[in-house]
């Protein structure tokens, strides 16, 4: 690990952390102010009005009358998908793909640093700004929730539901890296990195919205994130969670190695 | 075998004929003759192929410990090519890269503590300032004495308050110069390193890199600017289709110059002697002739003393020319 390219790394990108920020924070406050403690039948109502198949596309789904099945079914089943997606793809095409396809790599590998420290800095700093991100989230969601419902959240549920998102994350993070690392050109690069996780999230959406095609949903990662399961509480998305796990360690290991042998044409 | 044999002068025979001082003065000057300054960059068969004529074959190259090595080449020799072997950006297919015996591929980070690098096309971190970059280029290097830097920037009067993104090419090749020699590294490797620079600045490079040698730096240098070659460097080595055209000390190239000779008759009657002679005429006016000699001038003036000369100037050709030629012969075996 390099200090000065992870401050280098923070100091350059912590606008765009604040952006996303700010705007899960909004998404989060509108949700939470939308909850009705006294009437969970209005709210349904309300979502009737709107057409079935985008609800489910958006997996949009009240799980349960109480809080956490509130904010559980609407901002754990897209908000805490989309925004982070876009996020980890953007970050991860700057801290990789684009200084190898603009060739601005070149400074930090001469200077006196192993190309291992210097990619074990740019996934930390990759997984760093992840976490983080989820955990500020996180924390505001819990002070929103305390000032307009105190003591309603079944926090238990709702740090598994951050838990889980993070490691979701942690996993399509690796797959946006490693797409950043193992190419020379940017197009392909950032082609490919947004390709696979958006490819993944349209068929989650398509999966939901019809059960003849509910089989899609084996082929996307987004599965392993199962937040109506987090909330009635089953058993198996621990199994979930340590898939998502395996594959973020898998490729984030499998990117070194590519790094360490590669050629780099700058 | 020679320190068994200078010891043996050094104990037994001189110091009974001449005072100590003088005998140092041998001593060193023996010394310095006897001992063979160490190689710094060794390329050895080195081979990296991107398609026919595209990429390094077979090539090697030297670079002693204190010298000047120049590079040149048309575009796509395989310059760049080979200074990516260097810095230890690539593999090679065949053969080995090595700087002061350290392989550079995979020592790659022991060696840049010693080594000052300006890219072909320098990319930069464009949002930052030109004196943030430095200063983050100074941690990555854990340099703590920026005196270098400072004097750097003055010598090349640059505005390091400037976003690089608004930077002009000019400036941004300074900030590399800068980035490149601040932590005062013992093997400097440019690519190009004036591209870019206006002539004054080209010729404030010029010194610094004479600068730069004369503190014992090895410095090897691509370049398409034959003067700065021809002012800086001891050796030169040039290459076309990633294979050597060339190695020679600049002092024979110099030699095989073309020479072009401007020669005016007195009478329209000698016309004939020079235009049925084998002399290559490029301009004719009348009786005003451009003839091109390439080495040997004998013939020039055997033909030249059957005729009556009214004038005769020499027109220097620029070395870059030379080149020139080097770059087309070369390139006319080859395809």
């Amino acid at each position: 690990m390099i200090k000065a390219l992870l401050t280098h790394n923070i100091k350059s990108n912590y606008k765009i952390f604040l952006i996303f920020l700010a705007v899960m924070t909004m998404y989060s406050s509108i949700i939470i102010g939308m909850y009705d403690p006294d009437d969970a039948a209005a709210i349904e109502a309300m979502m009737d009005l709107m057409p079935e198949a985008l609800m489910n596309a958006m997996n949009f789904t009240i799980i349960s009358g109480d809080l956490i099945g509130f904010i559980g079914g609407y901002y754990y089943g897209f908000i805490i998908v989309l925004f982070p997606m876009i996020f980890t793809i953007i970050l991860s095409f700057k801290l990789m793909g684009k200084i190898i396809d603009d060739g601005s790599i070149a400074f930090i590998l001469s200077t006196p640093h192993t190309r291992k420290s210097m990619i074990i800095t740019q996934i930390s700093t990759l997984i760093l700004n992840i976490f983080t991100l989820l955990f500020a989230t996180t924390i505001i969601g819990m002070l929103l929730t305390e000032i307009m419902f105190a003591g309603l959240l079944d926090i238990q549920v709702y740090i598994l539901l951050n838990v889980g998102a993070f490691l979701l994350f942690f996993a399509i993070g690796s797959i946006t890296f490693f797409c950043s690392t193992v190419f020379n050109e940017a197009k392909n690069a950032i082609g490919l990195s947004i390709a696979v996780p958006v490819g993944f999230f349209i068929i989650d959406m398509l999966a939901s919205v019809s059960e003849d095609i509910a089989f899609l949903r084996f082929f996307s990662i987004f599965t392993l994130y199962d937040n109506i399961a987090i909330v009635t509480g089953e058993a198996w998305i621990w199994l979930q969670f340590l898939a998502l796990l395996a594959i973020g360690i898998f490729l984030f290991i499998g990117s070194t190695i590519v790094f360490l042998k590669k050629d780099l044409t700058i | 075998m020679f320190s068994i044999s200078f010891l043996t002068l050094k104990t037994l025979c001189i110091p009974y004929f001449l005072d100590t001082k003088t005998i140092n003065y041998y001593y060193k000057a023996i010394d310095k003759a006897f001992t063979k300054e160490p190689l710094m960059i060794e390329i050895k068969n080195l081979t990296k192929s991107y398609g026919t004529n595209k990429g390094v074959f077979n090539l090697d190259l030297t670079v002693q410990k204190g010298e000047v090595f120049g590079f040149l080449g048309p575009n796509g020799a395989g310059k760049t090519t080979t200074i990516r072997h260097l810095l230890g950006f690539i593999t090679p297919d065949n053969g080995t890269v090595k700087i002061a015996g350290k392989d550079c591929f995979k020592e790659a980070h022991t060696i840049q503590k010693d080594l000052g690098y300006i890219a072909g096309e320098i990319a930069f971190f464009n949002h930052m300032k030109g004196a943030e970059f430095l200063h983050f280029i100074a941690k990555m290097r854990a340099l703590s004495n920026l005196d270098k830097m400072h004097s750097l920037i003055e010598f090349l009067e640059l505005d390091i308050h400037v976003k690089i993104r608004k930077m002009s090419k000019g400036m941004k090749q300074k900030l590399g110069i800068v980035a490149a020699l601040m932590h005062d590294p013992k093997i400097l490797i440019l690519d190009e390193p004036t591209s870019g620079l206006d002539p004054l600045m080209q010729n404030k490079f010029v010194e610094l890199i004479k600068r730069e040698k004369k503190q014992g730096k090895t410095i090897l240098m691509s370049s398409h600017n034959f003067e700065e070659i021809e002012r800086t460097c001891d050796r030169a080595l040039i290459i076309k289709n990633g294979k050597k055209m060339a190695l020679s000390n600049i002092k024979d190239l110099k030699n095989v110059e073309r020479k072009i000779f401007y020669v005016a008759l007195q009478n329209t009657k000698d016309k004939d002697i020079i235009l049925k002679s084998d002399l290559k005429i490029i301009k004719q006016n009348h009786t005003d002739f451009e003839i091109e000699v390439s080495g040997n001038l004998d013939y020039f003036i055997d033909v030249l003393s059957t005729c009556k000369i009214k004038s005769l100037d020499i027109k220097k050709q620029q070395l870059e020319q030379v080149f020139m030629d080097y770059y087309k012969e070369g390139g006319g075996k080859d395809d």
